[in-house]
């Protein structure tokens, strides 16, 4: 539109709430009065304009020198046609100012926040994109991170089980040997079998306890001279 | 009730887009008034959650909160473009304050031809037309949905200041003649 093109002004009423306001006025006919002047030399640049946009403006110029009549002849006296557009004239006015302040409103939340609904991806065409970066060595790349980043199988330390001596075996051995001889020494009885004759720490601990056992249950008496000397086992009865 | 709120919510997330109350009073069974005031509960329930529940005269729709819109507009992509220019903003705030209202009444509080920015509101999606129920060669212009998805409101009665033209204001607008308001003018978007 050519007002939009040629000047700031929307049309006239914006052009005169924008006089109206610059002066701090409020609308009545006394601020119209007052602005006539600047509206009519505002007028006067608009010969270039198309016909029907000017007229708007010179029906309200129209309006404004009966304003400005008035107030200049007091004595005027007006028809009821006159004074019903001059109360027309500063009711557009008002409405006019009313809107650009609740326009305010729509300008600070328009687009800000929006919602949105499911009609947006309506439509959405299901195809291939092509990937934008995709290249055979970033396809590789990434199959040997992948590789490279699977858990590993941990391996535990295995373990050979050892047969180990029960306490009960100890004891029936103990008993075994007791029964056929009178008397022997801790150090004969404890010499494993199993290994070969070897002393082990753990068949010493067990045959001790099987001792202990043999002795708390009354079947051997055990004897040792010292300390650290070799103990004497023989057969209560 | 509970059923009848959980059914319209369901109803109203499966479409995605609007529907009228007609509709749905149509496949739920139930009278129209029924289903009324269930939204008007549903419609207070979701008021904290991610999924607002946005009404435009007999119609609603499901959308995303405003809230969210840092992230939904991330995942949809969408610009929008806040920029309106004086006469948009202008013209748009009448049809939203003011709407339904004629183009012959916007002109009227403008003062000055709007037929080319109510077009560009029109074709924007911003603003939408019906047929002037007392006159069918002239057209009424009301706020749509996409323009409370925009504003982030739920319903048009939501904007700050709603109401506030006043009620002579009401009179005065009414008193403008709409015979100039014809098919044949060139406002035909």
């Amino acid at each position: 539109m050519y007002s939009i093109k040629l000047n700031q002004f929307e049309g006239p009423l914006d052009l005169l709430l924008d006089l109206i306001e610059k002066k701090k006025l409020s609308i009545n006919d006394l601020s119209l009065a007052s602005i006539s002047d600047q509206y009519l030399e505002y007028l006067k640049q608009l010969e270039n304009f198309p016909l029907e946009e000017v007229a708007g403006f010179v029906v309200i110029a129209s309006t404004l020198i009966l304003i400005k009549s008035k107030s200049l002849i007091p004595s005027l006296e007006l028809t009821e046609e006159e004074e019903q557009s001059i109360g027309e004239l500063e009711e557009r006015l008002r409405q006019y100012q009313r809107v650009k302040e609740l326009s305010l409103n729509i300008k600070k939340s328009f687009g800000k926040n929006p919602q949105f609904s499911r009609e947006s991806f309506k439509g959405m065409e299901m195809g291939f994109i092509e990937p934008k970066k995709l290249t055979l060595n970033f396809i590789v790349s990434t199959i040997k991170e992948i590789l490279n980043n699977l858990p590993k199988i941990e391996k535990l330390p295995e373990i050979a089980v050892k047969k180990i001596i029960s306490l009960e075996e100890k004891i029936n051995e103990l008993t075994d040997r007791i029964k056929t001889k009178m008397e022997l020494s801790f150090a004969e009885f404890s010499k494993s079998r199993n290994s070969g004759g070897k002393e082990l720490k753990v068949e010493i601990i067990v045959s001790f306890l099987a001792m202990l056992e043999l002795v708390k249950r009354g079947i051997i008496i055990v004897s040792q001279s010292e300390a650290f000397d070799n103990i004497r086992i023989k057969n209560k009865e | 009730m509970i059923n009848l709120e959980k059914n319209i919510e369901a109803l109203l997330f499966l479409k995605g887009e609007s529907m009228t109350i007609k509709q749905l009073s149509k496949i739920l069974k139930e009278p129209e008034n029924n289903i009324e005031s269930v939204i008007d509960s549903l419609q207070n329930n979701l008021s904290s959650r991610g999924i607002r529940l946005i009404k435009k005269e007999d119609s609603v729709m499901l959308t995303t909160s405003p809230e969210s819109s840092e992230f939904t507009k991330e995942l949809t992509k969408e610009e929008f473009d806040s920029e309106l220019t004086k006469a948009s903003l202008e013209t748009l705030s009448i049809i939203a304050y003011k709407g339904p209202v004629s183009r012959s009444q916007i002109d009227y509080i403008r003062g000055v031809n709007s037929a080319f920015t109510v077009r560009n509101l029109l074709i924007r999606g911003l603003v939408e037309r019906v047929i002037n129920p007392k006159d069918n060669r002239g057209y009424f212009y009301k706020p749509s949905f996409q323009l409370l998805q925009y504003l982030g409101i739920q319903n048009i009665k939501d904007l700050p200041e709603y109401g506030e033209f006043d009620k002579k204001s009401e009179e005065f607008i009414k008193n403008v003649k709409s015979d100039e308001e014809n098919i044949n003018s060139n406002d035909s978007a």
